[in-house]
Parts: C-alpha cells; sequence; structure tokens
C-alpha cells in the first residue's frame, strides 16, 4: 500500500503493549496517525498517555507490538535492529529532554559526531550557526548554559539533513525564556530546511506553535487540532 | 527481628548486583594469597622438615677431604678449638656395572664406622640393615638410586674402587643429609640413573683403597659458640701437611647449598608474586567501589538524611570490602593449600628428607589474611571516603560535571587524522590519568609476571647449550684415578670407538688474590685443544694462551681480579707447590667456577712431568656400546660420562617441571590481566551507558558503539604490553642477578626467547578479547530508551 506523496509516515492501527511481571500495559492502542511533509506538528499528553512509546516506535528505538508503520513507503513495522539503526542513521534527528550531548566533546565535535557518520551531512558549523552558536563551538558541554547545550543538540539532529525531527519534551529541562529561544531554533530549522519536526510535551501552551497539535490520551488519539494561524514561540507563554 | 539489617541486605545485593567484577577481584586476591600461602607454607615445611633432619643426623657444620692422614691426626682434631665432634672416613669415587645400564654408573664410596653409628652425617636406614662387621661386600645404598633402578635388597653390584674389583651386596638402603640432593660431585642436577651413594665399613672400603689406619674425608660439628670461619682455618692448618684440599662450612656444601639456595629462590617467588597481584587487587577494589559509591551518592545522602552516621555508611562499605577479601582470602588458602601439597611434593622427588610433610600452619594465612586486608584497605578507604564524608545535602545534587580539555593526542595535532568518537577515548583516558595509569601498569604487569615466571626456563636452555654444545665440544669424558703419565693417552685412543682422545690435567688449588681466596680446580688443557671450548661473553673462542690464567667471569669477581692482576696460586695436591702466576682472560661460564692454563704451564706449575689425570674423547657412535663395555672393565676409570646423556637427562627433567610452570605463570597471569581488563570493561560501560546510548540512538551501529568500548581497552593493552616486556625483562634481570642466581655454583644468564614474549602477549590478548567481548555482550541488554531518560 502506498502512503501519499505529501506524508513522511503513515501508521495503521498500531499497538505497543509491555509485559511488566504480571501486568499486561497497553502504552499504544489501535492508533493511526501520519505525520505530513515540513509539517511541525506537536503530541500532547499528559505522563503515561503514550506519547513517548510513540515518539519511540516513529524514531526507530522501538517497534509495535501489532499493526503497521510506513516511512516514506518502507514498511518498517517488524524490521530487524540492524535495519533500524540504519534508518535512525540516515533519517531521523533525536532531540531530548536532558539533552545527551557526549560531556568529553566540544559543540563542534558532538555535531561533527553526527556528521561523521551521515551521508549527506551539512557543514557542523553551519548548523551550530543556524541555531546560534556560532561563538560557542569550542566549547565543552560543562562550560554552556542548559539552553545553549539544547541548542547543540538541535543542531546535532539537523546536521545529518535528517526528513524528521522527533524533539522529546525539548523545553522540559528549561525556564521559558530559554525554552523560547530554543523553540525559536527548532523552528528555524523547520522553516528553512522543510524538515518534518515532532515534539512532545505535556505542555499545551508550545501546541500554538505548530501546524497541528495532536492530542493523545490513554494510548488513543483524543483530539487533533490544525492551527490555521501558528504564533510566534516569543507570543507563547508558560 | 530480622536477622540481617536492611542495610547489610544492601550489601548483600550490591554483592550479587557486581558479582562479575566481584569476582574478578576475589580471584585476582585468591591468586595472591594462593602464592603467598602455597610458597610460604611450602618453604617452612621444607625448613622444618630440613632442620628436624640436620639437627635428628647430625648434619656436620664443617667438612674436609684430604690426600690422607693417619688416624691420631683426627685425635688432634678432635681436640682444635671449637670443635665438638669429628667423624674420620674414607671416601672414594667408583665404577658401577648395572645390570640394564649400558654405560658405566658413578658411585660415592663413603664409609661407615665398623661399631655404633657415625658421630656426624648419620644415615637415616629406610631399609634392611647396616653392613655387618667384617662382611666386607655389604653395603647400604641410597634409596633413590635402588627405587630408580628397581632394586631390591640382596642385590649385587660389580663396582671397581681405585683399580680394585669389589662385588657390593646391597643390604639395606638409606637417605643422608649429606645428600639431601643427590646430585654427583659438581654437578647440578640429580640423576638417580647413573649415580648413587654407597655406605660401606670401614675397614672393607679402606683395604680396598689401602687406606688401612688412615682416612681422607672429615666432618665436625661445632660448639654453639664457635665460629665456622675460624674452625675451618684451624682445621686447614692441621691438615696442609696431609693433603688437606681446604674445609668447607656447611654453606657451601654441594647438597646444602643447593637446598638452601631453591628455598631463597622459593621466598623470593612468595614474595614478588603476591605483592603484584594484592597490588593489583587494591586498585580493583578502589575502581569498583569508587564506581559503586558514586553511582550511590543518593542513596548514601538518604542514608545520612535518615540519621546513619559517617561511619555507619562507612561500615557499610568496610563490609562489602570484607565479603571480597574474606572470599578472596578463602579461595586463595584453598589454591594455596592445592599449590603447597604440589610443590612440597615436587621438591621432595629432589631433595629427599625422610620426613617431608606438608603442613599449612597458621603463620601463612593469617600473614596472607593481614597483608590483603591492608592492601584492600588501603584500595577501598581512598575509593569510598570522599563520598561518605559529604554532608548530605550536598550528595543529594548530582556530582559536578567532570571538566574536560582537549586532548594531548588532539594538541599534537594529530586529531585530524582521527574520527571525532576516538576523542571520547582520549579525554577519558586523559580525564582519569591515575586509573589510566594504574589500568596500563595493572595489565603490564600482568606481562611481565608471565615473563618471570617463565623465562627461567629459556635461561636454563640457554645455560645448557652453551655448556654441552660450545663449551663441551667431546662426546664423553674420562677420569682416571690416579694422574698419570701422557703416554697413557695413546691407550685409551686405543680403546673400541674412540676416534680422538685430548688429555686434561685437573688440579685442586686454592687461589689467593690479597685477602680473598678460593679453592678452586685449575684445569691443563693442551695447546691444540680442540674438545674444550672456551668462550667470553660474546660467544667467541678464546685461546689459552702459554702461560697464565684464564678464569670464568665468576671466580674473577670473587677474586676482584682482572686480567694483567697477578693471583697467588697454592696447589693443595702433592708437594703442595706455591707460586705466582699472572691472569690472562676472563671468559663466560654459568656453571661452577672454573679456571684453565696450559697443560704444560700446569705441569711446570706442579713441577711435575707431563701429566694427565683425564681425556675428552671423540667417539665413533656406532661403537659406544662397546666403549661403554670396555670401560667397565678397565681399572683405574673412575668415571665416564657421556656428554648426549647427560643432556637428555637434564633436559627432560626440565621438559617435566617447567612445562607445568608455564602452565601455571600463564594462568596466573591471565587472571591477572582478565582481573584489570574485565573491571576496567565493566566500569567503562557503566560510566559511559548515556553515551552509547545515546550515539545508539544517533544511528550509530553496535560495532561502532563497541569499537568506542573496545577502544579504551585496546589502547591500554596496547600501551601496557610494550611496558610489561620491558618490565618482564628488568625483572627478569633484577632476579638473575640477586643471590638465589647468582651464586658460586651456578648463574643463570639473562635470556627471554621470543616465544616467552609471545606466550605473554598471548595471554594478555586473550584477557582483553574475553573482557572486551563480555563487555560488547552486555551493549545488546541494556535499554537505550531507559538510560535516555533519566538525568546523569
Amino acid at each position: 500500500m502506498n502512503a501519499p506523496q505529501d506524508t513522511v509516515y503513515r501508521l495503521e492501527a498500531i499497538t505497543k503493549t509491555y509485559i511488566m511481571g504480571d501486568v499486561e500495559v497497553h502504552a499504544l492502542r489501535s492508533l493511526d496517525f501520519d505525520l505530513k511533509r515540513g509539517e511541525l506538528l506537536v503530541l500532547l499528553g499528559p505522563s503515561g498517555s503514550g506519547k513517548s512509546t510513540l515518539l519511540n516506535i516513529l524514531g526507530g528505538l522501538d517497534t509495535p507490538s501489532t499493526g503497521r508503520m510506513f516511512y516514506e513507503n518502507q514498511d518498517l513495522s517488524a524490521p530487524d535492529r540492524g535495519r533500524l539503526t540504519e534508518f535512525r542513521r540516515s533519517h531521523v534527528g533525536f532531540v531530548f529532554q536532558f539533552y545527551n550531548l557526549i560531556p568529553s566533546l566540544t559543540a563542534l565535535e558532538n555535531v561533527k559526531l553526527v556528521t561523521d557518520i551521515a551521508a549527506n551531512a551539512m557543514d557542523p558549523a553551519a548548523a551550530l550557526e543556524l541555531v546560534g552558536l556560532s561563538d560557542r563551538m569550542d566549547h565543552f558541554p560543562a562550560q554552556m548554559s542548559g539552553g545553549e547545550q539544547q541548542r547543540v543538540a538541535i543542531a546535532r539532529a539537523i546536521a545529518k539533513q535528517p526528513a524528521v525531527l522527533l524533539c522529546d519534551e525539548p523545553t522540559g529541562a528549561l525556564d521559558v525564556s530559554t525554552g523560547q529561544v530554543v523553540l525559536e531554533a527548532l523552528l528555524e530549522v523547520n522553516r528553512t530546511l522543510g524538515t518534518a519536526t515532532v515534539i512532545i510535551t505535556h505542555n499545551a501552551a508550545i501546541g500554538a506553535v505548530a501546524n497541528r497539535v495532536v492530542r493523545i490520551a490513554d494510548g488513543r488519539i483524543a483530539r487533533v487540532e490544525e492551527n490555521a494561524r501558528p504564533l510566534l514561540p516569543s507570543e507563547v507563554a508558560w | 527481628m530480622s536477622l540481617l539489617n536492611a542495610i547489610d541486605i544492601k550489601v548483600v545485593r550490591d554483592l550479587i548486583r557486581t558479582r562479575g567484577q566481584i569476582t574478578a577481584i576475589v580471584l585476582v586476591i585468591a591468586c595472591g594469597v594462593g602464592v603467598y600461602t602455597g610458597m610460604n607454607s611450602t618453604m617452612r615445611s621444607l625448613e622444618s622438615a630440613r632442620a628436624s633432619y640436620y639437627a635428628e643426623h647430625r648434619f656436620g657444620h664443617v667438612f674436609v677431604s684430604l690426600k690422607r692422614a693417619p688416624e691420631s691426626v683426627g685425635r688432634r682434631l678432635a681436640s682444635v678449638s671449637g670443635i665438638q665432634t669429628v667423624q674420620t672416613r674414607v671416601v672414594a669415587n667408583g665404577t658401577l656395572d648395572v645390570p640394564g645400564l649400558l654405560e658405566a654408573a658413578s658411585g660415592l664410596l663413603v664409609s661407615l664406622p665398623d661399631h655404633g653409628r657415625p658421630l656426624v652425617n648419620d644415615l637415616r636406614l629406610r631399609t634392611g640393615r647396616l653392613p655387618r662387621a667384617g662382611a666386607w661386600e655389604e653395603a647400604v645404598a641410597s634409596e633413590a638410586f635402588m627405587a630408580t633402578h628397581g632394586f631390591s635388597l640382596g642385590q649385587h653390584l660389580r663396582t671397581v674402587i681405585d683399580g680394585t674389583r669389589v662385588d657390593l651386596k646391597i643390604v639395606g638402603t638409606a637417605l643422608s643429609p649429606e645428600f639431601t640432593y643427590a646430585a654427583a660431585p659438581g654437578q647440578l642436577f640429580p640423576d638417580d640413573r647413573r649415580f648413587g651413594v654407597f655406605w660401606l665399613g670401614r675397614k672393607a672400603l679402606a683395604s680396598a683403597l689401602d687406606m688401612d689406619g688412615a682416612f681422607n674425608s672429615a666432618s665436625f660439628r661445632i660448639g654453639r659458640d664457635a665460629h665456622v670461619d675460624d674452625v675451618i682455618a684451624r682445621v686447614d692448618s692441621v691438615l696442609a701437611r696431609y693433603g688437606g684440599l681446604g674445609a668447607i662450612a656447611r654453606k657451601d656444601q654441594h647438597s646444602a647449598f643447593l637446598l638452601e639456595n631453591e628455598l631463597r629462590q622459593l621466598q623470593g617467588f612468595a614474595f614478588l608474586i603476591p605483592a603484584l597481584f594484592l597490588g593489583v587487587a587494591a586498585f580493583l577494589l578502589n575502581m569498583v567501589l569508587g564506581r559503586l559509591v558514586a553511582g550511590q551518592r543518593g542513596d548514601i545522602a538518604a542514608l545520612k538524611a535518615f540519621g546513619y552516621r559517617d561511619s555507619e555508611v562507612g561500615l557499610h562499605y568496610a563490609k562489602l570490602m570484607g565479603v571480597i577479601v574474606g572470599l578472596g582470602w578463602v579461595l586463595g588458602l584453598v589454591l594455596g593449600v592445592w599449590m603447597g601439597a604440589e610443590t612440597t611434593q615436587l621438591y621432595g622427588s629432589y631433595y629427599r628428607f625422610p620426613d617431608l610433610v606438608y603442613h599449612l600452619g597458621l603463620r601463612a594465612p593469617a600473614e596472607a589474611a593481614v597483608i590483603t586486608a591492608v592492601a584492600a584497605g588501603v584500595g577501598a578507604w581512598s575509593a569510598v571516603r570522599r563520598t561518605v564524608a559529604l554532608p548530605p545535602a550536598e550528595a543529594m545534587r548530582p556530582a559536578a560535571p567532570p571538566v574536560y580539555k582537549p586532548s594531548a593526542v588532539q594538541r599534537t595535532g594529530l586529531a585530524r587524522l582521527l574520527p571525532t568518537w576516538a576523542h571520547i577515548v582520549f579525554r577519558e583516558l586523559e580525564r582519569r590519568p591515575l586509573r589510566s595509569v594504574l589500568s596500563v601498569a595493572g595489565v603490564a604487569m600482568a606481562t611481565a609476571l608471565t615473563i618471570v615466571m617463565a623465562f627461567t626456563a629459556d635461561s636454563v636452555r640457554y645455560m645448557l647449550n652453551v655448556q654441552f654444545g660450545l663449551g663441551q665440544r667431546e662426546d664423553a669424558q674420562l677420569h682416571l684415578a690416579e694422574p698419570r703419565s701422557t703416554g697413557v693417552l695413546a691407550e685409551l685412543e686405543k680403546l673400541p670407538g674412540v676416534l680422538h682422545a685430548e688429555p686434561f690435567r685437573s688440579v685442586p688449588v686454592e687461589l689467593v688474590h690479597g685477602r680473598r681466596s678460593e679453592n678452586v680446580t685449575i684445569s691443563g688443557v693442551p695447546a691444540d685443544a680442540h674438545l674444550v671450548g672456551l668462550i667470553d661473553e660474546g660467544l667467541r673462542d678464546v685461546p689459552v694462551a702459554e702461560e697464565g690464567l684464564v678464569l670464568s667471569r665468576k671466580l674473577a669477581e670473587i677474586l676482584g681480579v682482572r686480567p694483567g692482576d697477578q693471583l697467588w696460586v697454592k696447589v693443595l695436591e702433592g708437594r703442595r707447590h706455591e707460586t705466582e702466576v699472572p691472569v690472562t682472560r676472563v671468559i663466560e661460564s654459568f656453571v661452577g667456577t672454573p679456571a684453565y692454563m696450559r697443560l704444560e704451564a700446569l705441569c711446570r706449575l706442579l713441577n711435575e712431568p707431563s701429566t694427565l689425570n683425564g681425556a675428552r674423547l671423540l667417539v665413533d657412535e656406532a661403537r659406544l656400546t662397546e666403549l661403554h663395555r670396555a670401560v667397565k672393565q678397565t681399572p683405574g676409570v673412575n668415571a665416564f660420562t657421556s656428554r648426549d646423556t647427560v643432556l637428555r637427562t637434564v633436559s627432560e627433567m626440565l621438559d617435566d617441571n617447567l612445562g607445568a610452570m608455564v602452565g601455571v605463570s600463564m594462568t596466573l597471569a591471565l587472571v591477572m590481566a582478565f582481573g584489570v581488563l574485565y573491571n576496567t570493561a565493566r566500569i567503562t560501560l557503566a560510566d559511559r551507558a548515556r553515551e552509547l546510548a545515546t550515539l545508539r540512538v544517533l544511528g550509530f551501529r553496535r560495532s561502532e558503539v563497541a569499537a568506542i568500548l573496545v577502544g579504551e581497552l585496546a589502547l591500554v593493552v596496547v600501551v601496557a604490553i610494550p611496558l610489561g616486556l620491558l618490565a618482564g625483562y628488568g625483572l627478569a634481570a633484577a632476579l638473575v642477578r640477586s643471590p638465589g642466581f647468582d651464586t658460586d655454583q651456578f648463574r643463570l644468564p639473562l635470556v627471554v626467547a621470543s616465544a616467552t614474549y609471545a606466550t605473554a602477549v598471548l595471554a594478555v590478548l586473550s584477557a582483553g578479547i574475553v573482557s572486551g567481548w563480555s563487555a560488547c555482550r552486555r551493549l545488546d541488554s541494556f535499554n537505550i530508551i531507559e538510560v535516555l531518560k533519566t538525568r546523569d
């Protein structure tokens, strides 16, 4: 089955069940989802709603228990681990709540780490320039603020020019004004590179900057809202 | 009430959780404790067996050989100040025609008093009885000789003693403290097939040697306050006119010397090897506990917030260490007892004691416990001290992030050549320089350990090759009972199978240089000698100059002389001439302290016409059997040794023991290298789980992430191996210069074969591969999503 041309991901009746001892935890219950090319999408939901599980499946860190997932017409429902690694290596960029920079590498080297192994990579310095960090390239993570570290993480995620950027609570560890700067960076990337971006958060206010907001509750999609006129991050407060 | 406090349950859980690493440390401690208790208890078992053996059998303190003295001189010796007991006796060399043995065996024939037991050097009769007075042919034989040939009491042995044929009847077997190590006089290795000691009645032996009413050997026990050197001087002065060959102290008596030397070697190893192991164990405990404590920073804060005192938290980790040390100690004792019992038995097959029993004793285990606890305590204390002392509020907060700097590699500009991930490896190693240095040191020690334990095999083989390959170029050596004129050479050449005979003359002398002196044998060799090889350090042939002495390096050292110096030579036989002779050359020799002169020059020094008392022979191999048979029938021939037989016997003995030695050293090195590398790998994995998981998420392949993990190990191994090889060579060099290996009787040359280096490298590499593999296997099992969710 072919996905429409403007769709990056198409998920059909995805379920994810974890066995925790004697208990079965249903993280996702028959979920349908798609992501359009160049779209900025916010996944909203309280903790335990299944949003992280969805993000992990989208990023090839986890596989669905049942259902099918297509990425650019490729069926990634149950591929082997090696193929998932190759998928992450070429197509997906990740941004985490706690940045996950390598402490022993400078900002530039953290970005280079990814461009070293990517086929169609940007110049690492250009990636840092895009997130406004040209003057911090030779700093180690411990020498930078949380916001700066997160922007390095964004530069690292987009430097390989991925089709999708997946962000797990990217502003979760930051104060409001720093969070706004980080959101600016994500939007800038989305605008200039046209990278389809998924941001998961439990912070409803952030939904205002997205093209589309998908609310998840109890492993299902509860509501989808289209944003005709997304706000600028500076207009959002939480 | 529960049997265990909650905090003790935590000890148990921590142990279970880190069981792989704990096991590695326990094994390292067990090796240290095992080697320490095994070797020390062996040493003490041997020392105690020796002490009671020497005491119960009245082993002599001073020994002397002489040409001949009337029995009245023996009574004069008894009155010499310091001497408590004298036993005079008759001793002779004989050749034996042993059934089932092609060549002639050599026997040392020692007289027993006709009535009562020897006052000095008593026998321990093992089977049968002593010779009856007047029963001239009866003899007691050394137990090992009888056992090796499978002879039983009543066995007859045809013997030639000083040209006289005697048919000995063996009526008993015995051990003697004089021959604990039963090597033929001057030989380093025992050969129970071709050498035996035989005790005969004094009258019987004396009449065969024409020594009635006289003696040619005496042993003394001295008083508690007497000084050995004074007694020796007095004995020498009494016996000078009776052809005294210079008295020696017990410490220089062949068997006693070799036994003592063996014990000192054992003592050296028993210190060195456990020290290496316990040093490594301290480091490993430091590393593993340090990591554990860092991971439990929050737990410690919580415990303290609940009101646990610093000392209670400290005690918690002390218990953890105590369990590790305790397990290592118990396992080490098991290993030690097994090792001790085996080594004691092995020693027992070379050093014949009547009552050699292996005792573990309390001392070695207790010492091992204390030493291990101290080493482990130092390692553990430095690991937990700082964290345990933190105020709870501070401990609640995560530790300050580590500070990184551009690495040295980067500063050299090599950085451009390296992939980005390689910087992670270099910076990590540089950030914890002490841990990196200690890891390298631990692996280097393991490499060195293999070399130190295995190189002696190479050295002994080299020594044999030089000794028998370059030094002794003859096929056989023949010793005459008495010096004869050179005319006898023609007769020897007529023996069947003899292609060429080269004469030699050996003379016992005392060499004196200033205050230093040494009793040795000068060997006279003909000008055109081909069968004796004198070589220098570079193994080049050294000619013997027309005049002057050629000394072995050790002898030159003892006397403090160099070529060009003059030596005072006191001949200890015949008319006992004394004269000054220059030293012309110094040669290399690993066995004994030989000295050489031109045969003609030596005869001039003796003031006698050209004589010889032995010959080196080239033999037609096809007629060897015939030659052996003929020699057995020839009176006046005291000993006949064929070079290949000696070489074969010694090589077999070496192969038997050294194989086991190499096996043990490989195992020890493997345990040490594995302990270090496995823990390094596991700690790297634990410290860097988050980074490695991040890399996996970023799309790094498993193999690429494994490369970072293994890269650090590989770097440690690559740096450690050459250092370890150097250290091994250095330790070996120090060892061959230590008293146990650099002796008057033999010197171990410093030779480390490429195979030994290869073995060391192989042991360490295999430990590295196993450690790396086990760490990589864990990469599969860790959950990358979980790791990413947690904050550092």
